[in-house]
This record gives C-alpha cells, sequence and structure tokens, in this order.
C-alpha cells in the first residue's frame, strides 16, 4: 500500500466520522456565550452613526435567514448562491416586519427545502473539474453549479420556519464519542481565555472614550497593544485608537485614519472611524 | 432644579428614544441571528479547530472565542462568500491566536515530544482520525488550513481563495504541496515503525 493510499484511507476515513463534541457541550457552550455576551461585550458595533443602526438590524435578519438555510448552504458553495437568490425578493419584507412591529420581534425565519439542493451538489459531484489531477473529486466550476443552483431555486419554495430562543437544550445526544475531555460528565472549569482579557482592555477603552477621557482610553489600548500585539481584537484596538487620535486633535490622526482604513477597507469599524475623523485636523 | 415630566422622561419623542428601541430590536434580531448561526455551525467550528492544531483544552475556549468574534462581526457578513468560509477565516485566526498562545507557555509540549505516531492503515475512524491530526502538525498554517477545507470540508476552490485572501492557483498550489508534504511524513512514519519492529 503506497503513501497516497494511506493518506486517501485517512481522508475517507476523517470524512465518515468527522470529530464531534460531547453531548450537551453545544448546549453549554451556548450558555456560556450568553453569558459573555450579557456581561458586557457587545452584540453589535458600539457607537454607530444614527442610520447605519437601521441597516444593521437588515443585515442581521439576512444573517438569521441565511444560517436557517445553513444545512444547504454549508454544502455547497453554489447552494449558497440559490439560496442567497432566494432570500433577496423576501428579506425585506421581512425586515420592514419587524422592526415596524412596536418592539414585537418577528420571529420568522425565511427557510428554503433543501432537498433540491441536495440535487444540485450530487449533479455538480459529476462535473469534471478542470485541474482533476490535483483537485478534489467535488472542485467545480462555480459559474456552471451556480447556474444549476439558480434554476433550481427559481422552484424552491420559501417555508416560516420558527427559531427557539433555546436552541440547543433538547439537542439528541451524538452517538460517536468525543476526545474532549468533558466527555466523562464533568464540568470543565472556564478560566479568563486570551480573548477575555482582550475584551476587557477593549471594553475599559471604550468606557473611557465614551465619558471623555481620552488619556485613559489611549493607555488601555496601548496596553492591549503591549500584551495581544497580534490578538484577535487587533483591528477593534486599532479603530478605536485612530477615533482617540481624531477626537483628541493629534496631528498624525489623517495618517492613522488612512491607514486604517487601507488596512482594514471592509472593516465594521470603517464607518465609525470615518465619521469620527471626517475632519481630524479642525 | 427642574423636574423632567414623567412622560417626557419614559418616552422622549426624539430620534434619540426611536434609535434606542431601534438599537433593541437590532441587538434581539442579531440573538437570534448568533442563535441560528451557533445551532447550525457550532460542530463545523468545533472540528475545524480541532483539525487546525487546538488542543482538547482549549477546544471549548476556542469555540467561544469564534462566536464572540462572530457576534462582533455579524454586520461583516454580507453574503459574498458562504457563511462557512466566513466561520473558517475566523476560526483560523482563533486558532492561530490560541496556538501561539499555547506555544509560548509551553515551548516544550508533551505533544510535540512524543513519538510519531505510526501511520498505519487504520482498523478504526477513531484511529483514523488520530493518526491523520498528527500528520497534520508537519504543515504549516497555509497549507494546513487549505486541506483542511479542501480535503476535509469539501469547500470549493473559490471558497478557500476567499478565505485565505490568495488567488486560486495558490491555493491549488498549496493544496499540492500539502499532499506531498503529507505523503512524505507517511513514508517517513511507516519507515520509523518499520525500523522500530526490525530492532525489537
Amino acid at each position: 500500500m503506497s503513501e497516497h493510499d494511506v493518506l486517501a484511507d485517512l481522508i475517507a476515513a476523517e470524512r465518515r466520522s468527522p470529530p464531534v463534541p460531547a453531548a450537551g457541550r453545544t448546549a453549554a457552550g451556548w450558555q456560556r456565550l450568553r453569558g459573555s455576551l450579557a456581561a458586557g461585550l457587545p452584540l453589535t458595533g458600539i457607537d454607530l452613526p444614527p442610520g447605519v443602526i437601521e441597516s444593521a438590524a437588515g443585515n442581521a435578519v439576512g444573517v438569521a435567514k441565511a444560517a436557517a438555510v445553513g444545512k444547504a448552504a454549508s454544502t455547497s458553495w453554489t447552494v449558497w448562491v440559490g439560496s442567497t437568490w432566494v432570500g433577496k425578493t423576501i428579506a425585506s419584507a421581512a425586515v420592514a416586519g419587524t422592526i415596524t412591529s412596536a418592539g414585537a420581534l418577528a420571529t420568522e425565519v425565511l427557510q428554503r427545502r433543501d432537498a433540491p439542493a441536495a440535487v444540485v451538489v450530487e449533479k455538480a459531484e459529476l462535473i469534471a473539474a478542470p485541474e482533476a489531477a490535483i483537485v478534489p473529486a467535488h472542485w467545480v466550476e462555480p459559474a456552471a453549479i451556480a447556474t444549476r443552483s439558480a434554476a433550481i431555486a427559481v422552484g424552491a419554495e420559501p417555508i416560516v420556519h420558527q427559531v427557539q430562543p433555546e436552541p440547543f437544550a433538547s439537542r439528541p445526544a451524538r452517538a460517536r464519542p468525543t476526545p474532549a475531555p468533558a466527555a466523562g460528565g464533568t464540568v470543565a472549569v472556564q478560566t479568563p481565555s486570551s480573548l477575555d482579557r482582550e475584551s476587557a482592555l477593549i471594553a475599559s477603552a471604550q468606557a473611557a472614550l465614551k465619558r471623555g477621557d481620552g488619556k485613559t482610553a489611549a493607555a488601555k489600548l496601548a496596553a492591549h497593544a503591549r500584551r495581544f500585539p497580534r490578538g484577535i481584537m487587533a483591528e477593534d484596538r486599532e479603530a478605536l485608537a485612530v477615533i482617540v487620535r481624531c477626537r483628541g486633535g493629534d496631528a498624525s490622526a489623517k495618517a492613522a485614519r488612512n491607514e486604517f482604513l487601507r488596512r482594514w477597507p471592509r472593516s465594521v469599524h470603517a464607518v465609525r472611524v470615518r465619521a469620527a475623523c471626517a475632519d481630524p485636523l479642525k | 432644579m427642574t423636574v423632567m415630566p414623567p412622560a417626557l422622561a419614559l418616552d422622549p419623542p426624539t430620534d434619540t428614544g426611536r434609535r434606542t428601541r431601534t438599537v433593541e430590536v437590532a441587538a434581539r434580531v442579531e440573538e437570534r441571528a448568533l442563535a441560528a448561526i451557533y445551532g447550525e455551525h457550532h460542530d463545523f467550528v468545533w472540528r475545524s479547530l480541532v483539525r487546525l492544531g487546538v488542543g482538547d483544552a482549549r477546544l471549548e475556549d476556542g469555540v467561544h472565542d469564534v462566536f464572540i468574534v462572530v457576534a462582533r462581526r455579524l454586520h461583516e457578513f454580507e453574503g459574498r462568500a458562504t457563511i462557512r468560509s466566513w466561520l473558517f477565516a475566523i476560526t483560523m485566526r482563533v486558532a492561530q491566536s490560541i496556538r501561539r498562545d499555547a506555544a509560548r507557555r509551553v515551548r516544550n509540549e508533551a505533544r510535540l515530544a512524543a513519538e510519531p505516531v505510526p501511520a498505519h492503515v487504520p482498523h478504526e475512524d477513531a484511529d483514523a482520525s488520530r493518526t491523520l491530526r498528527a500528520l497534520l502538525d508537519c504543515l504549516d498554517d497555509d497549507k494546513r488550513a487549505v486541506f483542511v477545507m479542501a480535503e476535509l470540508e469539501g469547500m470549493t476552490a473559490p471558497e478557500i481563495a476567499v478565505v485565505v485572501g490568495a488567488k486560486q492557483a495558490t491555493v491549488y498550489s498549496r493544496l499540492r504541496l500539502a499532499r506531498e508534504q503529507l505523503a512524505r511524513e507517511v513514508r517517513r512514519r511507516t519507515a520509523h515503525e518499520q525500523t522500530k519492529r526490525g530492532g525489537r
């Protein structure tokens, strides 16, 4: 048996039986996540200028819808294209309904039947890949599949699906054992992760900025930069640092703003940075 | 001292009041969006962290961190890529961060010092899974991520190109190199195993 055969066997086995978390860990993780978010980590961008919030709500509905069709979407790039395509025609109506219902949040999430999507994938797998020698069998020309996906999506009827606030409590246990240490039923001790520590620093910088204490904010951000120079929240730190400089009338603020926007052109903070630094030298 | 009329205090007829309500609605919509993403993709994130080399002890922290970032960045998701590729990009960053963190704290981790896991033909899938993960440790982060996405998750080349911020040609190249390197590693481990048996 050649090394290539061994490798192929290993890949096939891993695909057949991917590693899965222990039963109950998904629900426990969700509770922990909600706790962290409730404890101060914001769900949305902070201090967004008026007008951005409204579009943010729309985006969120879109994401919820997207996630609801995630089963199909996660199967293939093409299926995602099809789902998005179908969703566009109904997403705006869903957003309008949500915002105008006087606080009574609409819980409808639009979901597409995934059976046609499965058909697409099966057919797509039969298309020969352009670099068949080196690409996995499932890699195909995206344009070819997109066309098929969209064609099938036309016939797919959206259905209404209720999302439960606690979606993981009654999740059935997985049959396969897990390599996770918590499998024995013990509750893992949760120590602050580095992200928790990062978040605490960023949150305190945000709080200082909010009360107009630019000096403290800058100090917190500098501390974050020292401890987590390449941290997960480096982008958030840099955005805040630019805003602090702009509000403080720093002479280098404009250059910092331009550098931030060059480095992270699609940052969630771009709007805030632009707004705070519209005329930083004034 | 001016006392604010109760009605005005409770229901200010201003843009601020309307904006506050809008923010509340947006936050609730986002929590549901987050719940939907979490429910659908939790296992994907979990196994991706496993395959990207995050040890068992940090897995749950890793998943937590990924979804904290997801919660903070829901707005960034624009539907240009699949939600899975967006999640994988975040998962990659978190995995790298955790691995750097672990490497700093324990330079000579037991895992690194351990004997190489023999690349035997697996009798069970669980064996295969362990063997494959041990093999993946020989790849650098870039090649490992491409291999995991392409071979194990079945993601397409355009998807992967978006995730890693590279051209498709680069993706193909990394995948080819990853396979070659893994095959060499299988050969090396097999030879190691045979030598060990022969020496007994």
